[in-house]
């Protein structure tokens, strides 16, 4: 029986290895304020839905999909660095993509709503709320 | 918005075959001068009235050919005895040449009751409504193709319910000595060989009695753990032998094997550590094949208080989805001995149970699986504990026993550990309406706004999903409370595109019996393999279901891979969509459901729009008759 060649074996400590690195440097960068996006949004968001297709996870208004973009924490350097170098299987590195269109992208998703409506306010999640935790209710 | 009403038992004859080319033409046609001095009512075709000769062509039997004696015993009405001890309710059929002596046999002589002929427009649809079937219904369900071609469509649909590991009685007819240039490329050497692969057991059958036998067989092994689809292969020309003799055929009595209970000395230990152990967690993932299996699960979750974690594609429902001990009990919460039921995939199992210094358990009929050409088995596991046999069987046997060694202060310790469970599980809970927040107002619409309106409308209804939930993120699971074992009825079971849609159809026809409502939500991606053309056979069949097309038009998971590998090679990621994208035109899926006599309703992308048409196509599904809702959504 064939066995699995030995990189095979290595790439998850590897991969753990890059990913801590590159969070470091996201989070160096990130914060409670981001900092200013320099980009340009309108270019950001033809990139982002129709020339990347960033949607076809994030979606359309990065609010939905796996993973939520919004609100932004990171810093415009740090978003940059982590689409450039991810090292997460669930996120291609999109290394070929140039730091301008990626900094337009970035303005794009910080011009969207960061927020959503509280649940008490949306009236069919509230009464899944209150149905759920009455079903929980020990 | 239309929707045809034909009688339940019309006949389809001349003026209602007309009907449609009539009124589609009517606007292309001239109309003479003496013809526009009488208008024809409205809404009524233009065509002129049958004759007496059209009527009796319509309604009549053809004459007998002179000099073709007729076969008052066919050796096919045998066969039709046969199928009549099985409790097949329904055959799938889409008409093949090599079966009309079965075929005519069962409308006519078994007067089309068990089983009942459901007309499928492809034999992939046939198998995937058979196997949507078998889970809702709790019993095989029969589908008759014809040789080699009708086989090979049905493949990929045999292939899912093997790998999702559900019985189907699937019988294929070709000629054993095939004479014509028609049904020689529609016979074989050996027609099993086409999906041995991925059917649990085939037999052809040579002599009647080999049938009976073959049959019982199939429909016995078919359904003993682990269950999975079995075919029959029958010739065509035994089917139109005369029988000089039928007293001298047997028909046999159909019986089925117990299935297969656990190691009673391996239980006993398995109880054991349950009760030692600080920490239990119960995983599951093809288990509850009944409600008594679902009843048990929460009878042992509640006995040692262990949180049940259901997994998630291809895993069935199999334990409540709002249960204080729904879930993995929390991050804090470290497994010190998981059980598995029915996990095929033990090896995340081990690893966490290990890395806490704990043990695993498995029960499941899988280590009784014999060999397979598809590799749907996962790694190899390093159970401590692995036990063969149906885990449902097995589970009073265990719980028997955890009843027996518990005594007051292990069942003390038990209740303390229940409200930290139950606590993760409302904070899981929370965080999860907190991000069905997001996008809640966006167009195209959200899936949690897609599945909470959906859950608002139903909350009085018996409703069942029908539909899996690879594509919708499990917000099905996360938003609506799975309180009975029938709420949802399990993914495909091998990854494929194509089974959700007429699945769908036929775990309708399982739940229309019980009176419930049944909803699919479905891909665009998957409505577009065979899935059209079973609303045909909903509709014909006066099935009650609401399919809801989850359409965001592309494939997009595919979308990200290709990225991935074009950014690997440095390529550039901008054309990526190329191939993933199904946009331009944008297909129109009420439309073509209108053309197949479905009352339907969208595209809708806007939310506030939602409710409303969600309340009109349900309004059709209570009232008896299939209905579908295009919703524009959001990609996940």
């Amino acid at each position: 029986m064939a066995t699995k060649p030995r990189i095979e074996l290595r790439r998850p400590r590897l991969l753990a290895v890059l990913a801590v690195s590159i969070a470091a440097i996201a989070t160096a960068t990130a914060g409670a304020q981001p900092g200013p996006a320099t980009g340009n949004a309108e270019r950001g968001e033809e990139l982002f839905t129709a020339i990347y297709k960033c949607y076809a996870c994030h979606g359309f208004d990065a609010q939905t999909g796996q993973r939520r973009l919004v609100p932004m924490n990171y810093a415009e350097e740090g978003f940059i660095t982590f689409v450039q170098n991810s090292p997460l299987p669930q996120m291609p590195a999109y290394a070929d993509v140039s730091a301008r269109d990626l900094a337009d992208v970035y303005a794009y998703i910080r011009s969207l709503p960061a927020d959503a409506p509280d649940v008490e306010d949306l009236p069919l999640l509230r009464a899944i709320r209150e149905e759920t935790r009455k079903a929980l209710a020990d | 918005m239309t929707k045809s009403s034909p009688n339940e038992n019309e006949i389809v004859g001349r003026r209602s075959f007309l009907k449609g080319a009539a009124v589609g033409a009517a606007s292309a046609l001239v109309v003479p001068a003496t013809t526009q001095a009488q208008p024809t009512p409205t809404g009524r075709p233009s065509v002129a009235r049958p004759t007496e000769a059209d009527a009796r062509a319509d309604f009549s039997p053809p004459d007998t050919p002179s000099g073709l004696p007729i076969i008052a015993s066919p050796a096919s009405d045998y066969m039709v005895d046969v199928l009549k001890t099985l409790d097949l309710e329904y055959v799938a059929v889409n008409p093949g040449s090599s079966f009309e002596g079965l075929h005519e046999s069962i409308i006519n002589y078994g007067q089309n009751r068990m089983p009942e002929v459901l007309t499928v427009l492809h034999e992939e649809a046939g198998a995937a409504i058979a196997h949507g079937y078998a889970k809702a219904a709790g019993k095989p369900m029969m589908t008759l193709m014809h040789g080699t071609v009708g086989l090979l469509h049905a493949s990929m649909a045999i292939f899912q319910a093997w790998a999702d590991r559900v019985p189907i009685f699937a019988v294929v007819a070709h000629n054993r000595n095939p004479t014509s240039v028609v049904n020689r490329p529609h016979s074989a050497q050996d027609m099993g060989a086409l999906v041995r692969d991925f059917v649990k057991w085939d037999d052809e059958a040579t002599t009647l009695e080999r049938f009976a036998d073959a049959a019982m067989r199939a429909h016995a092994i078919g359904r003993t753990p682990p269950m999975g689809p079995t075919l029959l292969v029958v010739d065509a020309e035994l089917q139109e032998m005369a029988v000089p003799d039928r007293s001298a055929l047997h028909v046999p009595k159909p019986t089925v094997a117990a299935p297969p209970q656990g190691n009673a000395n391996a239980v006993r230990e398995a109880a054991a550590w349950l009760v030692d152990a600080e920490r239990p967690l119960i995983r599951t993932h093809k288990f509850a094949r009944t409600e008594n299996g679902w009843n048990r699960l929460i009878e042992l979750a509640e006995l040692l208080q262990a949180p049940v974690d259901v997994g998630g594609y291809g895993s069935w429902q199999d334990f409540p989805s709002w249960h204080p001990l729904y879930g993995t009990g929390g991050r804090d919460y470290m497994p010190d001995v998981i059980l598995g039921l029915e996990q095929n995939d033990m090896v995340g199992s081990v690893r966490t149970a290990r890395a806490n210094g704990g043990r695993t358990i498995s029960i499941g009929s899988e280590y009784l699986f014999q060999g397979t050409n598809i590799h749907d088995f996962a790694d190899y596991a390093e159970v401590d504990l692995p036990i063969a046999g149906d885990a449902e069987a097995t589970l009073p046997a265990l719980i028997d026993e955890i009843r027996r060694l518990a005594g007051r202060e292990q069942l003390s310790r038990f209740q303390a550990r229940r409200e930290q469970i139950a606590a993760a599980h409302r904070a899981v809970r929370e965080q999860e309406l907190a991000d069905a927040r997001y996008g809640w107002n966006a167009s195209p619409i959200s899936v949690p706004r897609m599945i909470a309106e959906l859950g608002r409308q139903i909350q009085d209804d018996d409703w069942a999903i029908v539909s899996g939930h690879q594509f919708t993120g499990t917000w099905q699971r996360r938003l609506l409370n799975h309180d009975k074992h029938y709420r949802y009825n399990g993914d495909c079971g091998g990854f494929g595109i194509g089974y959700d849609t007429p699945a769908s159809v036929g775990g309708a026809l399982a739940h229309k019996q019980h009176g419930r409502l049944p909803v699919a939500i479905v891909g665009d991606g998957d409505f577009n393999f065979v899935g059209a053309g079973a609303m045909w056979t909903a509709a014909h069949h006066r099935i009650p279901l609401l399919t809801l097309v989850h359409n965001n038009r592309a494939y997009h998971a595919e979308v990200m891979l290709v990225q991935r590998t074009a950014a690997r090679r440095g390529r550039g990621s901008d054309r990526c969509h190329i191939g993933n994208v199904i946009a331009d035109p944008n297909p129109d899926y009420a439309k073509i459901a209108q053309g197949y006599g479905v009352y339907a309703e969208g595209p809708i992308g806007d939310p506030a729009e939602l409710a409303p048409a969600l309340a009109r196509t349900l309004e059709r599904v209570r009232a008896g008759e299939p209905a579908l809702l295009d919703v524009v959504s959001q990609p996940r």
